[in-house]
């Protein structure tokens, strides 16, 4: 589903070169649940933009669905990000000047869904926001943010779902909640899910762990 | 297209307040524009409307002559069938005064005899709803303007003296037909037709007109009847003048036309101000929305689609504002039409032109979008990235669809330039003008921030920063100034245009060699009134012996091989004689008579007429006065500048000759004198000399120069209106730019803050950078207005003496400082007002 080839990420930072990803080889096959760790810096969320095309590469190549994402025009990459990605994000980035039913509906518009307004409410419905709809995001909470998040990037039923540290602006009780929602629609839907994750206990319970440090792999537990 | 329409209409609801700017800056524009439109519209459906009560019947027809036997005959036949009624009435501009020993100075007013048959069209109406009847005018009744009562200190029921004959006041006119196409403002009497004729003020030499007006069923009943009468006149060549109400019709709505596409324009250079406002507003939006285009990106929003929302958002908010400006235009034109009843003798009804409405909703949404378009265009360098990580946006190298939008905007400006303006070469000059004015400016306001910048690292802590604030990054410096500068320019320019007048008009009283100009001197008065002129405290009297003359020859030289059309002879023109030159003549060809002439007659030509009818010197011109025909050979060309107000300027005839000539002729004289400053013993000469010499028409030099004031006054009233207009759109950017920095301003307020500023540095802080931009754009507004008042008085029409008063100058740069410091404090309160752990924190999140 996803591939990595021998993927670099250099930046200029002044007079120096900076490596956020070195060399990373890396496929996600469909379905497949991956949690991504390391610490601040290592690379895992330069991994992800990578792996939604919201960032190209230095050198190497990425696969997305068997196309090659690298060399895509931005109108490409966005076509592609609105069939096949979901995105939940650990600042939530709900859009400010819509209601949680709008923010959800947006993608499905985007894409010229005829029934985009039904589906949205069926997903608001599934996240248990049926009564909060019509509040915007600044009028909820940020347990009730995430889960809007969530509601939004299953919208266009995306075959991956890219989770960067979604539970990170959230206290363990609703981050337990909200990883619980997660995981349970992504097996619902059969979804490739990589999750990016300073949470050790999150991380266990997925199918498979990378561990980045500095820009390469130090560790794929690998599924038997 | 729903994405698009559906998004648009989700942010325009959740951020209208921060967009209000956007509204005011197209409402404004529009509202200047639908007005100003509106009301030469409206102006003109009232003149089509109101065009027989104007002209006083559906024929007019004017004589400067009494009516002979044969005149009479053939008006009285044609007020038969196909006429369906017939009036008279007679006018004179003569002198007016109360009857009293302690009276305020005479006024010349102009006094209408009408018969019982008056008015045929329209309706003459009394102050207090009361009806008029010709049986009020009986017994010696008069009818008066409300300005007359006003002047004279006088009230209904008491008398006033015309001619020496005394009248009882039985009404007051707010509205009188059959002003035709004269609108001057002069107070107006009425009175019974034989009362007038029994004055004895319609001698030889005076100016009265002898008007008979008809009905007629439909306009081709009046055209037909107009055609008959002129017919008759032409076979017996008499004089006069017939017209339909069509031909006012046509010549007002001619003369407003003219002035539709200059007021339309002025609307549009507001409307273009606007859009300068708008592309301000609309960087700060996209600014402010730049996390929100991302996200919409990340979920699989392309760039023309996202573009797509905000570009009809635009429109949304263009047609919205548009409007807005309708209502503005509303309120406008109320107030102009209500002006223009009060003081033209038309009903103008206050309301808008539906074409002007379309129209200025139509440009609002062009103007918007075209300006709008340049900012939206950053929404292609939002990259989808930006959810994830902070990165400024990639600057392009060159983007040539930001130049492209720019050419688009400056030929779409042209475009509807030339369409309102109904003229390409108008529009051209028009967009060259601003282009001309916007270069200049934006170069002042360059040079300006460049040579200032050398200050800005000294003076103390509040200076530096307020200083620097002016170089911040996304600074509107240079826009705001050039807005706000251009409003400044506007009202300085009036100021200072209006002072100078005033200077003038004021000063020359006492520099006039003559004061005092008398016309209607009959021969027989001529000693009598030049030794009582003298009794009563005037001096330098000096009368002159005018007459008026047909040209029904022109004898040409020899060498003259020049011939004119048979049509410009026969024209009736004013003539006099005197001894010398006045000081605005000056001889162009030939040379003028010594003081003692031969007895030889000569004539002297004003350059006008020579050039006309083709004269040279040796032409021998022969006119026929009152049945007896003069001749005298061309024997110099003057010029009269018209700069200079003089004796000539008021009693100009074109055609001069030696004196003594006109003396042997019917004639009459007119005079001119100097009078007494004091304001006291000048009102008790005129009401002495009047009361002796009721008959002779009395001008005073003050009269015309309240005159000139009062329609100066009514033009910088027009003017400083519209350059409000611009001074607000200069606000709006100004405000447009307070927003743009916004961020900006909370972080660094924040910081100042937590590093220990108070409250007070930061306001001392602020009051620095706007007062600076004040300045600057009053001292911009300033040069300008030198510059345009200096040309305008050198180069215009009307060539007037040209002082610099400084204290308009820095009076005015002051004020522009003061606005743009309240402005500019107001709209950052909120910033200083905020506490910094708050802003700080929320930063953070964002």
């Amino acid at each position: 589903m996803i591939r990595f080839e021998r993927v670099s990420r250099v930046v200029t930072s002044g007079a120096e070169q900076l490596t956020i990803l070195d060399a990373v080889t890396l496929f996600v096959p469909a379905g497949q649940f991956i949690a991504v760790t390391g610490a601040s810096g290592s690379g895992k969320s330069t991994l992800l933009a990578m792996a939604a095309g919201l960032d190209a590469p230095t050198h190497g190549d990425v696969y997305l669905a068997q196309q090659r994402i690298t060399a895509m025009h931005e109108d490409a990459l966005a076509d592609l990000r609105g069939s096949l990605i979901g995105f939940v994000f650990q600042s939530f980035h709900l859009i400010p000047s819509l209601t949680a039913f709008e923010n959800v509906v947006v993608p499905m518009e985007l894409a010229n869904q005829r029934d985009a307004a039904e589906q949205a409410r069926v997903l608001i419905d599934e996240v248990g926001l049926s009564d909060r709809a019509h509040h915007y995001p600044s009028q909820l909470s940020g347990g009730e943010q995430q889960r809007v998040a969530i509601a939004r990037a299953f919208a266009n039923r995306p075959a991956i779902l890219l989770a960067d540290e979604p539970t990170g602006n959230l206290d363990t009780a609703n981050g337990a909640r909200i990883f619980e929602l997660l995981v349970s629609l992504n097996r619902v839907r059969r979804t490739t899910l990589v999750l990016v994750t300073h949470d050790r206990a999150l991380a266990a319970t997925a199918d498979r762990r990378v561990v980045l440090n500095a820009g390469r792999i130090v560790s794929d537990d690998l599924p038997s | 297209m729903r994405f698009a329409v559906a998004m648009a209409w989700r942010e325009t609801r959740a951020a209208w307040r921060r967009l209000i700017l956007f509204f005011a800056c197209m409402a404004l524009g529009v509202g200047a524009m639908v007005s100003l439109r509106s009301f030469t519209r409206v102006f003109s459906a009232s003149i089509v409307r109101d065009a027989r009560a104007l002209l006083g019947g559906d024929v007019r027809v004017e004589s400067r002559q009494p009516w002979t036997p044969e005149e009479q005959e053939i008006l009285t036949r044609h007020g038969g069938p196909p006429a369906t009624g017939a009036a008279r009435m007679a006018e004179i501009d003569t002198m007016v005064r109360a009857d009293g020993a302690t009276a305020p100075r005479p006024l010349l007013a102009s006094v209408r005899g009408i018969d019982s048959a008056f008015p045929l069209r329209g309706v003459l109406r009394l102050s207090g709803g009361e009806r008029y009847d010709y049986r009020m005018l009986g017994g010696g009744g008069v009818l008066v303007s409300a300005s007359l009562l006003e002047r004279l200190q006088l009230r209904r029921g008491e008398r006033v003296l015309i001619g020496g004959v005394p009248f009882t006041i039985r009404g007051v006119m707010l509205r009188l037909p059959g002003n035709s196409l004269n609108f001057n403002p002069i107070p107006r009497v009425v009175m019974r037709m034989d009362d007038l004729m029994a004055l004895g003020l319609t001698g030889v030499g005076s100016r009265v007109s002898y008007t008979w007006m008809f009905d007629a069923a439909d306009l081709d009943a009046a055209r037909g009847l107009a055609q008959s009468i002129s017919q008759d006149y032409q076979r017996l060549s008499i004089p006069g003048w017939i017209a339909t109400y069509r031909y006012t019709e046509d010549w007002l709505t001619t003369a407003l036309a003219n002035i539709d596409g200059l007021l339309s324009l002025i609307g549009l250079s507001i409307v273009v101000l606007g859009g300068i406002g708008i592309a301000s507003v609309t960087r700060v939006f996209i600014e402010q929305r730049v996390r929100t285009i991302a996200i919409l990106k990340c979920l699989g929003g392309r760039t023309r689609a996202v573009l797509g929302a905000y570009i009809v958002q635009v429109i949304m908010l263009g047609a919205a504002g548009g409007l807005i400006g309708l209502l503005v235009a509303q309120a406008l034109t109320s107030g102009l039409a209500g002006i223009a009843s009060r003081r033209l003798p038309l009903d103008v009804e206050p309301r808008l032109s539906g074409q002007a409405c379309v129209e200025g909703v139509l440009i609002s949404m062009l103007v918007s979008l075209l300006f709008a378009l340049p900012p939206l265009l950053n929404v292609r360098d939002v990259k989808p990235l930006l959810v994830l990580r902070h990165e400024s946006p990639r600057r392009r190298g060159v983007d040539w669809l930001k130049l492209s939008a720019q050419v688009l905007i400056a030929s779409a400006i042209a475009a509807v330039t030339a369409w309102q303006a109904g003229s390409r070469r108008d529009a051209a000059i028009f967009a060259g003008g601003i282009a001309v004015t916007a270069v200049v400016l934006q170069g002042a306001s360059a040079v300006l921030i460049a040579v200032l910048a050398r200050l800005r690292n000294s003076g103390t802590f509040a200076f530096r920063q307020g200083f620097r604030n002016l170089y911040r990054p996304g600074n509107q410096t240079r826009v705001t100034l050039f807005t706000v500068g251009l409003g400044a320019l506007f009202v300085i320019a009036v100021r200072l245009f209006q002072v100078n007048v005033q200077q003038e008009y004021s000063l020359d009283l006492a520099d006039l060699s003559a004061d005092m100009f008398l016309i209607d001197v009959q021969p027989r008065d001529r000693d009598a009134v030049a030794a009582t002129l003298q009794r009563l405290g005037a001096r330098d009297v000096t009368l002159v012996a005018t007459s008026r003359g047909r040209l029904v020859e022109i004898r040409r030289a020899p060498a003259n091989l020049e011939t004119v059309a048979p049509d410009r002879l026969g024209g009736e023109f004013g003539l006099t004689s005197k001894a010398a030159l006045d000081a605005s003549e000056t001889i162009a060809e030939g040379q003028f008579w010594p003081p003692t002439p031969a007895s030889r007659p000569e004539v002297s030509v004003d350059t006008e007429y020579a050039e006309w009818l083709r004269l040279t010197l040796g032409d021998v011109l022969v006119f026929d006065v009152a049945g007896r025909r003069v001749s005298a050979p061309v024997t110099s060309v003057r010029t009269h500048d018209r700069g200079l107000r003089s004796f000539s300027s008021l009693v100009r005839s074109s055609f001069v000759f030696t004196p003594g000539l006109l003396e042997t002729l019917p004639h009459s004289f007119v005079g001119a004198a100097k009078g007494p400053a004091d304001a006291q013993a000048r009102a008790r000469l005129q009401n002495d000399f009047v009361a002796a010499f009721p008959s002779v028409t009395f001008l005073d030099a003050l009269d015309e120069i309240q005159e000139v004031r009062t329609r100066v006054a009514s033009v910088s009233l027009a003017v400083s209106a519209i350059g409000t207009f611009v001074l607000s759109c200069g606000i709006l950017v100004l405000l447009g730019s307070v927003a743009m920095t916004r961020v900006h301003r909370l972080y660094e307020a924040a910081i100042f803050r937590t590093l220990g500023a108070k409250a007070r540095l930061l306001v001392r802080m602020t009051i620095v950078e706007y007062g600076l931009l004040g300045l600057l754009a009053g001292g911009i507004g300033s040069l300008g207005s030198i510059a345009v008042t200096w040309a305008a008085s050198r180069f215009g029409a009307r060539a007037i003496p040209w002082h610099l008063h400084l204290w308009i100058n820095v009076a005015g740069a002051a004020a522009t400082a003061a606005l743009v410091i309240v402005a500019g404090v107001l709209a950052t309160a909120g910033v200083i007002r905020r506490k910094p752990t708050t802003v700080l924190r929320e930063m953070q999140e964002s």
